[in-house]
């Protein structure tokens, strides 16, 4: 408790009385808190605090996690464009029509694209197949098989292990090793605009 | 002992890390390379293997500061891939080519004379600041890679070309001192022959006494010839490189180049005239084209295109076709022509005035420089060893071979099998660390030509006439890293305290001669002069320009450079004279 009452001594309660008479007779607020301190009451300094301990009751609801899709992060979407356009003007060619000209032409544009696009492909990404039986092999798969890595399309019935031809190997990606960017932001600016000054 | 054994390749055009540990069990080491950051768009930085030899500049407002963040902090100009992409869009701002200008006979090292075509608002570097700048980069890369093996303390080597002046050596290896590197140098094609040696489990079996072994290697941007013997050593068999080729600067950007002007000659006769950065362009199509059109002869033609800096991919693009027969006509005949022994390189009349640029080479024909360096050295090789990207393709690979072998009739050439035509000379550095180290097979090396110093003799006043200057021998042909003092016999005076000029020499062939051999004024032609030197040696307790009785020394320190040291004959006081200062 910071607030203290200490005892005053003989002299200056002495002369302190003359001046506490006449206090006591200006000011009757004044002279209603001197007796009820007369009265025993205590300041609100000195009296104890008391605990009031009372239960409440706290109900809260607890969600289940439904289910909900996630989204991929963004940037890595728009760094990849990024680099396509960068390295094989991948935008331009997706953004113009290509009705108008013939196909000698397109498959010429295609040759640089494919080559830009496979450089940036195997420059970031190391890319291998999901399973390396030749295609149009017989395969086994095992019942507990992984729904992600194999697709079993056809008859499929029954418990397994299944056997069936290899259509399509799949690709899976071993390595992704994408530019470190200095800052996200912006990465929505897949090419800046040219200037020649 | 350091953990690491590592191999700078300090290309012109290219630049790579190798590295392997020191501390191994099994025999063979494991040679890895180092993937190296740098920026491939703004604010974009990417691992890649090597890191391309450029330098930009940006103007203050091209990048944000955000974008000009590599791992290891804010890039005042910008490194490798980006820059050469920069470059080929701006001009002005980008520098490229830096090592070539290292051993230019005109320009110092030290002068800041790049960009050649630098705006004005860029303030020109000096090639060795350049080096520097890539050091740098490379140095910081690996402290990213190996934060717990600092590089100051590995074995270090960093490659050179063979045809590297004692200059040219000193400033390599002082940028490299200036970005914590102790390290030690090695010749590139040197490089490479290591780097075939890593790869043989008995090379005593592959070479006999007396045989030489040609090095042929072409880079991006200059051609490196280097001869090696194999010799008895103590009963067995050693091995000793015997000649180095001048400084060529013809490579496999001249053979783009050389599309890339068929092409556009063709475009020009059909109306189209193609502007710089087409050119460029032209030049990134020529060499897929031509990398298609050499790895399969059955192509007969490839189409160019040149797409528009526009969106539309069709509009205004510019196409054309290389054939299989340009592509064999124009790079299989002028750079690998038919050659007799002896043949020399063809000059071209020079028009008197030219802008300061590097020298580059006026025949293109490769196989020419090979037997002019044959025949001035009198040497008929028995081994090749190729290297460089450019013999990727099969077809140049023949076709050289066939041509030495028509060339060197009568002599059973083999062709050994290079390690890795790309990455042989940083392989080999790495190798060589290791062979220092550890022991191994080592290539006896030492100076490629003799040097000399140039001596005024006494002699009357005669108006008109300087007092002529003798040269003489400092230093001989093959003198070893690291080997004894060199003692001159004769005694000299040294002019100290006050400002004097040195004058050195360098011999052509590879006759070797004797320290203190004295060329005469009327003989200096047949020697090649360095730039001269310019220094005022400390008087000590002497009067300013007095004459003191010296003798000389010279040494090839431990890391390849040429150290003269004049000795005072009465008190304990040296000079030393360094080959760092050049001036133009």
């Amino acid at each position: 408790m910071s607030q203290k009452i200490t005892s005053i001594s003989f002299i200056p309660r002495f002369f302190g009385a003359f001046g506490q008479f006449f206090k006591y007779m200006g000011s009757g607020d004044y002279a209603a808190r001197c007796s009820a301190v007369g009265k025993g009451e205590v300041l609100a300094f000195e009296a104890e605090p008391t605990v009031i301990t009372k239960e409440i009751e706290v109900i809260r609801e607890v969600e289940v996690a439904a289910p909900v899709l996630a989204t991929v992060n963004e940037d890595g979407a728009h760094q990849l464009l990024q680099l396509l356009q960068h390295e094989a003007r991948f935008i331009d060619f997706i953004q113009e029509s290509i009705d108008g000209y013939d196909d000698a032409e397109v498959g010429a544009a295609a040759r640089q694209i494919h080559a830009g696009c496979s450089k940036v492909i195997n420059q970031h990404f190391t890319i291998d197949v999901v399973n390396t039986a030749p295609e149009n092999s017989r395969v086994e798969v095992a019942s507990d098989y992984d729904a992600k890595q194999i697709k079993l399309e056809g008859r499929v019935e029954g418990t397994g292990p299944y056997a069936g031809t290899l259509i399509h190997p799949g690709w899976k990606v071993t390595k992704t090793q994408l530019p470190k960017v200095s800052s996200t932001d912006n990465l929505t600016i897949l090419a800046p605009a040219e200037i020649e000054v | 002992m350091s953990d690491y054994f590592i191999g700078i390749d300090l290309g012109t055009t290219h630049s790579a890390v190798f590295y392997s540990e020191s501390k191994q069990e099994n025999a063979t080491p494991e040679i890895k390379q180092l993937s190296i950051p740098q920026f491939t768009a703004a604010g974009q930085i990417t691992e890649q293997p090597l890191l391309p030899s450029f330098v930009y500049f940006p103007h203050a407002t091209e990048f944000l500061e955000s974008d000009l963040q590599l791992p290891w902090g804010r890039a005042n100009s910008i490194v490798g891939q980006l820059a050469r992409e920069l470059g080929a869009k701006s001009s002005g701002r980008l520098v490229q080519s830096a090592k070539s200008w290292l051993c230019h006979s005109r320009v110092g090292a030290d002068e800041a004379i790049l960009p050649v075509d630098a705006l004005e608002e860029v303030s020109k570097v000096s090639p060795a600041q350049i080096t520097e700048t890539l050091l740098s980069h490379l140095v910081h890369a690996w402290t990213l890679a190996f934060p717990n093996a600092p590089i100051a303390e590995q074995d270090v080597v960093i490659t050179v070309p063979a045809s590297f002046d004692p200059a040219a050596r000193a400033i390599t290896e002082q940028a490299a001192e200036r970005v914590g590197l102790r390290a030690r140098l090695i010749e590139e094609p040197l490089a490479a022959f290591y780097a075939w040696l890593a790869d043989q489990e008995t090379w005593g079996d592959a070479l006999h006494v007396d045989e030489h072994i040609l090095v042929v290697d072409v880079g991006g941007g200059t051609t490196d010839l280097s001869l090696i013997q194999a010799v008895e050593q103590d009963g067995t068999l050693g091995l000793e490189r015997v000649a180095v080729g001048r400084h060529i600067l013809l490579g496999g950007d001249n053979m783009d180049m050389t599309l890339t002007y068929h092409l556009a000659g063709q475009l020009a006769q059909s109306g189209t005239t193609l502007e710089p950065w087409q050119i460029s362009g032209l030049t990134q199509a020529c060499r897929e084209a031509k990398e298609r059109l050499l790895s399969n002869a059955d192509l007969s033609d490839v189409s160019v295109v040149v797409p528009s800096r526009g969106r539309s991919l069709f509009n205004n693009s510019i196409k054309t076709t290389l054939t299989q027969n340009d592509v064999q006509q124009l790079l299989l005949q002028g750079f690998f022509p038919e050659v007799t022994f002896g043949e020399q390189a063809h000059k071209a009349p020079r028009s008197g005035i030219s802008t300061i640029n590097l020298d580059y080479e006026s025949d293109p024909a490769i196989t020419r420089h090979i037997s002019e360096f044959l025949a001035q050295h009198n040497a008929k090789p028995t081994k090749i060893l190729l290297n460089g990207g450019v013999f990727n393709a099969s077809l140049i690979r023949s076709t050289i071979e066939t041509r030495l072998r028509a060339m060197l009739e009568g002599v059973e050439l083999t062709m050994l099998a290079p390690s890795h035509l790309d990455h042989a000379v940083a392989k080999g550095a790495t190798y060589y660390a290791l062979v220092q180290a550890e022991g191994g097979v080592k290539v006896k090396s030492g100076l490629a030509a003799n040097y000399y110093i140039g001596v005024a003799s006494p002699m009357p006043a005669i108006p008109g006439m300087a007092p002529p200057v003798d040269a003489v021998c400092v230093a001989p042909f093959g003198l070893d890293e690291g080997s004894e003092e060199q003692m001159l016999p004769n005694e000299f005076s040294l002019v100290v305290g006050e400002s004097v000029t040195f004058r050195f020499f360098q011999s052509q062939g590879n006759q070797v001669d004797s320290v203190g051999k004295v060329i005469s004024s009327f003989a200096l032609g047949q020697l090649i002069e360095l730039n001269p030197i310019s220094i005022q040696l400390d008087a000590g307790h002497y009067q300013e320009g007095e004459m003191v009785r010296v003798y000389l020394t010279a040494r090839v320190t431990e890391l390849g450079l040429l150290l003269l040291q004049a000795h005072d004959t009465k008190s304990d006081l040296n000079w030393t004279i360094e080959f760092q200062v050049r001036e133009a």
